[in-house]
């Protein structure tokens, strides 16, 4: 079940694009990071995936998951894929819940939405986790009280569970709590949970732990990494925070301007960058070898997404190594080797003089 | 400015006007009547929107009517605004006894409806148009110290407050320099409403024989008068009627506009 | 399988909690109100003892009056003799009618009850309605059609409408009657007690109304806005749902205002009440004013005041069981 995605645009009334053609290719059970300053595209990236663009923007390209296209998909069939196939978690964990209801009762609104368990016949297989789908069918239909009893204790069971497989201490207790009883980083594991409750082939994250502290952020991409391996499904992270996109390895795919600026393995891509852009991005990280309060900045600021781009590399303005060249010709995304490829004009010259 | 409020802001200025110029713009005095002239119907010959019981001219009367209608609708306003802005900005802002205290006797004043509170007051005083801007001043200063309160709770614990009295300046300084810019905007937006509120109690007050006693204008009191003549000249009755709910209607809308404009959030005072 | 749950604290200790101490706090504003009542009351000009016997009244019975009603005895004498006869329910006689006065006051408040209940149906159904309109419809002309209307509505005196409502309906259309609680002859009936009702009670619930919608607007715009609506999107939820939620977390507002908003009828009743001749605490406030008659204002002013408390403390404890996060 990859995700294969081609020449994804994402535009404004007026024409000008926040996303202006952008490729990923993401294998079942893989990794993928979508790394960049905000304002680079990546969340209006990932919110198209799902079929949430924001207001008044309109989605080109084409999106496939597992050989289906996602683009164009409307109502039922969009929502059915929405949060079964696909989870989303989101920046805040706050807006990720009902402020009124209880973690559990949401929960177990998903689950019988998606009809996991309980409420018919389950859709998916819930081997692994222990339980499996105890639905209402099968039952005489005199003990159709004693079926639904069933059914609610199983899909309760099967929440408590959830909350405790996404490393929730005292999970029953967190599923009779309401969300402003819970911690920041217990809201956000309660988010993971709703994201991953209907096992989605595809773990959408959008800056999933910029408003955690730092602590609860490496437990919280640490959950993400063991999620993947045991649901075998795809991730794609979307992130400004370098240390994150490390932490989660797999492959990186650096956006500037809505547009793949340098794509590759994170073990090569976070260490020895081809694209100045990225090179600036590493050089910006707080890491022990500078000392605090001395974080170099890439000076300037991106392109804004509301006006057409200029002529020439959208990075060029801000780029130290830039030659005249680069203000005129736009670079595209080439491959520097079999691994990694970069949209810099500097770049590619390197390779041909190296290679 | 939008196009609403700027049109709203004329209007008002208009009636204004109207108000202040009544002796002028007035066909007839006001309260200059002729029996043989009663009740005629609005589009009369020298009478324009028609005569009252007593023959007395509709539209001087309505004319020289706005003048303590509008007077007790802004006098009280302007009144309730500097009580209870000085309550609500000093009472956050001094020891916590002086705040408990103050709070406390708005909460028992708050407990009254505001026009049972008038009434009230008005009915102990005796009627006249100072009683009802006292009533009235005195029963619109609580909704005044909500809202200012409520705008100050937002900002009281904010760094740059806690800073300016660390500094040493005085509680007076730090609620007239820091913390009532912050208020004006709603306090503006609400008094703008409040104001026509206050018109229509004031007329209501009227209408009940405790506001301003006839035979001077006032729209209020002559609502009272014409009610009797609602059976047969209905649309002499409903003159004053309207006229106070368009007037309250443009304090509202002004009000309504003014919140878009300074971007003050709706909330629920009254 | 079986009994397997989540763990809940128990709501119910921290609720009776809150409704005492809500509840104790009341106290002082309870008593505060009372001698605010007390006080101008005291103040009212006009003696009411020559109101009672009428100019040509002897000195000595003047005096004989004044003596038996108490009128002679110091202020603060008779604020604490009259606090502690009113908290044991005893609101005295009335000088004009010669009746007790709790049985004036409470016949008129449950008439006004019956009028204040019809106006809060319509400050509800029509506030949520208009509300609606104004958030769902936020830039679109449905959406300032229903604020312009609810403007309209806030802004609309009460005598005006019920004035407006007399004559189009009641006098020229003879759609309604224009007075009173039922027929005098063969009335009486469910159905002519609404006929009744209706004038009235639109007149009451225009400006609550208003105010309502308003503000409901104001709350389900913030929450139609909200993360975690969105989110609810993401997770594939239906719509019907969603508006589920977004509705349910508006609720809270919608009860705090609209509670607040019916307790605010019962200050329009007054003129409504003098309008339409409905015999209620408003005109019964208004008939004691112009008779000078004190215990019926005082126990009238109080007995609304109360009511008025009452359901701020109701609207409260509501709010609370509504939104779990005021509950700290």
């Amino acid at each position: 079940m990859s995700l294969e995605v081609r020449g994804l645009t994402v535009a404004f009334a007026g024409g000008v694009e926040a996303v202006r053609g952008v490729d990923l290719t993401l294998p079942a059970g893989g990794t993928l990071v979508l790394l960049g300053e905000s304002g680079s595209g990546k969340s209006a990236t990932a919110r198209a995936l799902v079929g949430l663009p924001g207001r008044g923007e309109r989605v080109g390209g084409s999106v496939t998951l597992g050989g289906r296209s996602l683009l164009g998909l409307r109502g039922r069939e969009l929502r059915a894929l929405r949060g079964a196939e696909i989870g989303l978690v989101g920046q805040d964990p706050s807006g990720a819940l009902d402020p009124l209801r209880r973690v559990g009762p949401q929960l177990e609104e998903l689950l019988r939405r998606h009809r996991v368990v309980g409420g018919g016949a389950g859709g998916h297989d819930a081997s692994g986790h222990g339980a499996s789908g105890h639905g209402a069918s099968g039952h005489g239909a005199s003990h159709g009280w004693r079926a639904r009893a069933r059914s609610r204790a199983a899909v309760r069971a099967r929440v408590v569970e959830l909350l405790e497989h996404v490393g929730l201490p005292q999970p029953a207790r967190v599923a009779g709590s309401f969300p402003h009883q819970l911690s920041g980083g217990m809201r956000q594991r309660v988010a993971i949970a709703l994201a991953v409750c209907c096992e989605p082939r595809l773990l959408i994250a959008d800056e999933p732990t910029t408003a955690l502290d730092a602590r609860v952020q490496t437990r919280v991409l640490e959950l993400f990494g063991r999620l993947r391996d045991e649901l075998g499904s795809a991730l794609l992270l979307v992130t400004h925070d370098v240390v994150a996109a490390r932490a989660v390895g797999g492959e990186v795919a650096v956006m500037y301007a809505g547009r793949i600026v340098e794509r590759g393995p994170a073990a090569r891509l976070l260490t020895a960058p081809a694209h100045p852009y990225t090179r600036a991005l590493l050089a910006a990280q707080p890491s022990r070898a500078i000392p605090r309060g001395r974080l170099p900045a890439i000076p300037g600021s991106p392109p804004p997404a509301d006006r057409p781009l200029p002529p020439g590399c959208p990075f060029a303005p801000r780029c130290a190594a830039a030659v005249g060249v680069c203000r005129v010709e736009r670079p595209e995304l080439e491959p520097l080797d079999d691994e990694v490829a970069a949209a810099c004009l500097l770049a590619e010259r390197e390779v041909v003089a190296h290679g | 400015m939008s196009v609403r409020l700027k049109l709203l802001l004329a209007l008002t200025a208009a009636l204004l006007l109207a108000a202040l110029l009544a002796p002028l713009l007035a066909p007839h005095a006001p309260d200059a009547g002729a029996t043989a002239q009663r009740l005629l119907p609005p589009g009369s010959a020298g009478h324009p929107l028609g005569t009252d019981g007593q023959g007395r001219d509709l539209l001087s009367r309505l004319l020289w009517g706005a003048r303590p209608s509008l007077l007790a609708g802004i006098v009280p306003v302007a009144a309730a605004a500097l009580l209870g802005t000085a309550i609500g900005l000093l009472a956050p802002l001094s020891r916590r006894w002086v705040e408990t205290a103050a709070l406390r006797s708005v909460d028992v004043l708050y407990a009254f409806p505001g026009v049972l509170l008038a009434i009230a007051i008005a009915a102990a005083l005796g009627a006249g148009l100072w009683t009802t801007v006292v009533a009235l001043s005195i029963a619109l200063t609580p909704p005044v110290v909500r809202v200012v309160q409520t705008e100050v709770l937002r900002f009281r614990d904010a760094d740059f407050l806690a800073v300016a009295r660390a500094s040493g300046a005085s509680w007076w300084a730090v609620a007239l320099r820091q913390a009532l810019p912050l208020v004006l905007p709603a306090l503006v937006v609400y008094c703008t409403t409040l104001v026509g509120i206050a018109i229509v109690y004031a007329a209501g007050l009227s209408f009940l024989g405790l506001g301003v006693s006839p035979p001077t204008a006032e729209w209020g009191s002559m609502l009272d008068e014409l009610r009797g003549n609602a059976y047969t000249d209905p649309v002499l009755a409903l003159l004053p009627a309207t006229t106070i709910l368009l007037v309250s209607i443009l304090f509202n809308a002004l009000g309504d506009a003014l919140r878009d404009q300074l971007d003050v959030k709706e909330r629920s005072v009254r | 399988m079986f009994g397997r749950t989540y763990v809940r604290e128990s709501q119910t200790a921290a609720f009776a909690r809150f409704a005492a101490k809500r509840c104790a706090l009341a106290v002082p504003v309870l008593i505060g109100v009372a001698t605010v009542v007390f006080a101008t009351v005291a103040l009212i000009p006009g003696d009411p003892v020559t109101s009672m016997l009428g100019p040509g009244a002897t000195p000595e019975a003047v005096a004989e009056l004044t003596g038996r009603l108490g009128l002679d005895r110091p202020l603060p004498l008779r604020w604490w003799e009259w606090l502690s006869a009113t908290a044991q329910g005893d609101l005295g006689s009335s000088i004009a009618q010669r009746r007790p006065v709790g049985e004036i006051v409470m016949t008129a408040f449950g008439n006004t009850l019956v009028l204040a209940a019809a106006a809060g149906l319509l400050v509800l159904a029509g506030g949520v309605a208009l509300g609606t309109l104004t958030a769902v419809g936020r830039g679109r002309a449905s959406g300032r059609l229903s604020s312009a209307l609810s403007i309209v509505a806030i802004s609309a005196p009460q005598y005006s409408v019920a004035l407006l409502l007399v004559v189009l309906l009641g006098v020229q259309a003879g759609l309604f009657p224009t007075g009173g609680m039922y027929d005098a002859i063969g009335g009486g009936g469910l159905g002519d007690r609404i006929h009744h009702l209706a004038l009235p009670a639109l007149a009451a619930a225009l400006v609550p109304m208003g105010v309502t919608a308003r503000v409901y607007a104001a709350a389900l715009t913030d929450v139609l806005n909200a993360d975690f609506v969105e989110s609810m999107r993401a997770r594939g939820l239906s719509e019907a749902a969603v508006i589920r939620h977004a509705v349910r977390n508006a609720l809270p507002s919608l009860l705090t205002i609209g509670g607040l908003q019916i307790a605010y009828l019962l200050e329009g009743v007054v003129f409504v009440e003098t309008i339409f001749a409905w015999p209620g605490i408003g005109q019964t406030l208004f008939q004691a004013i112009q008779a000078r008659d004190l215990p019926v204002i005082e126990a009238g002013v109080l007995v609304t005041a109360v009511a008025f408390v009452g359901l701020t403390i109701a609207v409260d404890a509501l709010h609370w069981l509504l939104d779990p996060r005021t509950r700290r």
